[in-house]
């Protein structure tokens, strides 16, 4: 059940809120529970060995967190297996097959595939978990007890399947003790409806320009409507998550969590540096903490450093996604960090137009990386960008994408600024708040309720042929 | 009781609360949707993705499983944690794979005949003209109407041919034609007005896949009706009735209305149509065919549409599959 459907917002969330707005203050954390097993079940509806995954994982932290308390001599050995635990069902879920394609390549050797169908939000609440053993093992949280809290921390659906990454001391006080106020509420209630917005009504429509040059075919397409369609996927990319992720954290402010931010604009950034200071930054958190820190950081020689940036880089690019591509990527921003490191962000820093020219560039470049897999596609793409990689069908497609697209282009390059949220902090703050905010919030919402409705009744596309 | 012990207490129950929650759950509710799998007892068995090369990145997606207006990220698999696997991605061996085709007339002789020996790679085509067919002559094409769907649009869009005109608009339908309004010399025109503006040589139709789900009987009488309007608007035109194109295996194995089987049967029935001597019936299936009779995976990335450069290859197959009087 993803936010943006019918399912969930106009059954699912109003339940969920009334029922956690009747229960009493101590009751609050079993029915959040409740709904998120309720909203995981859905979700692995088609798989319904997940749930029982994802709670005996759930079960399991738990009891190796109790174990860890105190001053135990196998403390590490605890956590030692509760990681191997964790980090095990990320590997054989997500990067088997990918590993097996490898030993594939070795002549006369023909493993057999997994074919496991992800978990849903694995990659999320693994990271999660862990966090929270990293976390009791240093001492730096205190050993959750209770399994209803633990699990509603881990299970929470806001945030279960696509982020923010929520690191077990960000929330834990929260999770004790928390009030709900109007305030808070209706506060989240905008940040919500502000996300729906951009997931449905910017990343949605974007995301059509991008399915329609793969339908056409790279290698067919014009140089002009290859950028175009590069700028449409960073934006689709940019608006579809930063979107979710603001759904989660306005959710979880309604229920009275406050949630760390993930996106802050970076699509204004001058260097790679900054701009992975903005882009989920949840994740980037996490790996400095659990990852760059523990190898050393930067107090250590310069060669150390980059090898830390390498491997925290080569990982993030493969969190992402069990392919190629995905390690290129992480590689190539490694390059790019690295650069930035040794003298070149310090020039981008101090003459910014040149640095928002730089990241205009790379933006989408790594992007492009991100987005294909097949590696013979990527190079055709690639070549298109720079106007060869064969012959162009029709020359002028890019004014017919334009036709259909360029408002949303236009909307989505505003929208990368943070010129629309200053200006509706600004409407928040002034005498006539309700009479702007609230038309303007139903406004979004019925639009992105149409939206859904109308690409639901239309059974896959029928019409469209 | 200290707060801690109480507190694993608490756990426990709730442990023993939510397996009894489970078991009935599975009992219940789940036992359903696993016989749909055909897999009632092992719930990982059900998992299966035909498809290794789809291994999913996983960003927060565009939840495509449910609304269908975006199915496009190849990241939305983990999201909506179903067997949904990137079309992107799919391998792409076949390309130099064979060429077979075949056209078929349909009338006295009521035949397929189908050309297997024609050999081709995809790189160096060569269509030959079927039996009963010729390759056209220079200009066969100036005075040709093609009417069609989205596919007509492509094929309008990459290869036209030159002086030709399409009626074609994405989502067209028998029933929908006589109402439509198609973009034909640069001017927005009605069916009826385009046909009475001109009088052509041939006429090809190629519609169906969006009236594939409905009532067949109404479909084919609508299908006879758009006929009888244009055989009396253009007397002397030839009219070639296209099959729908196949889709892709995986396409069609979706479970809706659109799969082969229904388009095979569509195709029949539009083959019943022709009359051998004025309406003829081309079958495009063949050439674009895999082994086991579907669209081949490598010619589209939706399942459905071809890519642009095998719009010029069935453009092509037009050219070489006319009929001279």
């Amino acid at each position: 059940m993803v936010f943006s459907s019918i399912h969930f917002l106009l059954w699912f969330l109003p339940f969920c809120i009334i029922a956690y707005l009747l229960a009493h203050n101590r009751m609050k954390n079993l029915i959040l529970l409740f709904f998120s097993i309720v909203f995981y079940a859905y979700g692995a509806m088609e798989n319904p060995g997940y749930l029982y995954l994802i709670l005996s994982s759930v079960v399991i932290n738990w009891i190796i967190g109790i174990l860890m308390d105190g001053k135990g001599p196998l403390r590490q050995y605890w956590l030692t297996i509760g990681l191997i635990w964790d980090f095990g069902c990320l590997f054989i879920f997500k990067y088997l097959d990918f590993f097996i394609r490898i030993f594939n390549y070795v002549p006369l050797v023909h493993l057999p595939y997994a074919n496991l169908v992800l978990p849903l939000g694995i990659s999320f609440f693994t990271f999660q978990i862990a966090s929270y053993l990293i976390d009791v093992y240093r001492r730096q949280v205190k050993v959750e007890y209770s399994l209803i809290d633990l699990g509603t921390y881990i299970l929470m659906f806001p945030q279960l399947i696509a982020g923010p990454i929520v690191r077990f001391s960000d929330v834990q006080k929260e999770l004790h003790r928390r009030r709900t106020t109007l305030e808070d509420f209706l506060e989240g209630l905008q940040l919500f409806i502000i996300g729906l917005g951009r997931k449905v009504l910017l990343a949605n429509q974007l995301g059509n320009l991008w399915d329609d040059l793969a339908n056409v075919g790279y290698e067919s397409v014009s140089t002009p409507a290859a950028w175009m369609g590069i700028v449409a996927y960073s934006m689709q990319l940019y608006f579809d998550f930063s979107g979710y992720s603001q759904m989660a954290i306005g959710m979880g402010r309604m229920f009275g969590f406050h949630f760390p931010q993930n996106f802050n604009h970076p699509y204004l950034s001058t260097t790679m540096t900054e701009f992975w200071r903005r882009w989920h930054m949840t994740l980037g958190t996490w790996f400095r903490e659990y990852v760059y820190i523990p190898l050393g950081g930067n107090r250590c020689s310069k060669g150390r450093m980059y090898f830390n940036m390498l491997v925290v880089w080569t990982l993030t690019g493969f969190w992402h996604g069990a392919d190629w591509n995905f390690i290129f990527w992480g590689m190539l921003l490694f390059l790019l960090l690295s650069l930035e490191k040794s003298g070149l962000g310090k020039v981008l820093n101090r003459y910014r137009a040149l640095g928002h020219l730089y990241m205009l560039f790379w933006i989408p470049m790594s992007w492009l990386l991100f987005a294909i897999s097949d590696m013979g596609k990527l190079a055709v793409y690639f070549q298109k960008l720079f106007g060869r990689g064969g012959e162009t069908l029709l020359a002028n497609d890019w004014v017919k994408y334009f036709g259909i697209y360029g408002k949303f282009l236009i909307i989505g390059l505003l929208f990368c600024t943070d010129i629309p949220e200053k200006l509706y902090k600004r409407a928040q703050k002034s005498r006539y708040a309700p009479f702007i905010c609230i038309p303007l919030m139903a406004a979004v919402m019925t639009g992105a309720l149409y939206c859904i409705w109308r690409g639901m009744n239309d059974p896959f596309m029928y019409f469209r042929f | 009781m200290d707060k801690q012990t109480k507190q694993i207490l608490t756990s426990f129950l709730a442990i023993i609360f939510c397996v009894a929650f489970l078991w009935a759950g599975k009992k219940y509710i789940w036992n359903n949707a696993l016989i749909e799998n055909q897999n009632p007892d092992d719930p990982f068995a059900s998992d299966i993705v035909p498809d290794v090369t789809g291994i999913q990145p996983d960003l927060p997606g565009t939840g495509s499983a449910e609304s269908s207006t975006v199915s496009s990220s190849s990241w939305s698999a983990e999201l909506t944690g179903s067997t949904l696997t990137s079309m992107t991605s799919s391998d792409t061996a076949l390309s130099s794979s064979t060429l077979s085709q075949s056209v078929s007339t349909d009338g006295a002789q009521s035949s397929t005949i189908s050309s297997s020996a024609t050999v081709t790679t995809a790189s160096d085509t060569v269509i030959k003209p079927s039996q009963g067919f010729s390759a056209a002559p220079e200009g066969y094409f100036s005075d040709a109407l093609f009417i069609g769907d989205s596919r007509m649009v492509g094929i309008a869009s990459y290869a036209a041919f030159p002086g030709a005109n399409y009626f074609a608009t994405v989502g067209l339908a028998t029933y929908k034609v006589a109402n439509a309004k198609s973009e034909v010399d640069n001017k927005s025109v009605s069916f009826s007005g385009l046909l009475s503006s001109k009088q052509y040589g041939k006429i090809y139709i190629m519609l169906g896949i969006n009236e594939i789900g409905n009532d067949r009987t109404t479909t084919m009488k609508k299908y006879g009706e758009l006929i009888q309007t244009i055989r009396s608007a253009q007397p002397n035109a030839i009219i070639y009735l296209c099959a729908n194109l196949h889709v892709t295996a995986k396409r069609s194995a979706k479970g809706d209305a659109i799969n082969n089987k229904s388009i095979n049967s569509f195709n029949e029935a539009v083959k019943g149509l022709c009359d051998g001597s004025t309406i003829y019936y081309l079958d495009i299936n063949p050439a674009f065919d895999d082994a086991s009779g579907c669209l081949r995976a490598d010619y589209t990335n939706d399942g459905v549409h071809p890519l642009a450069k095998y719009y010029k290859e069935w453009a092509e197959w037009f050219k070489q599959n006319v009929i001279i009087r």
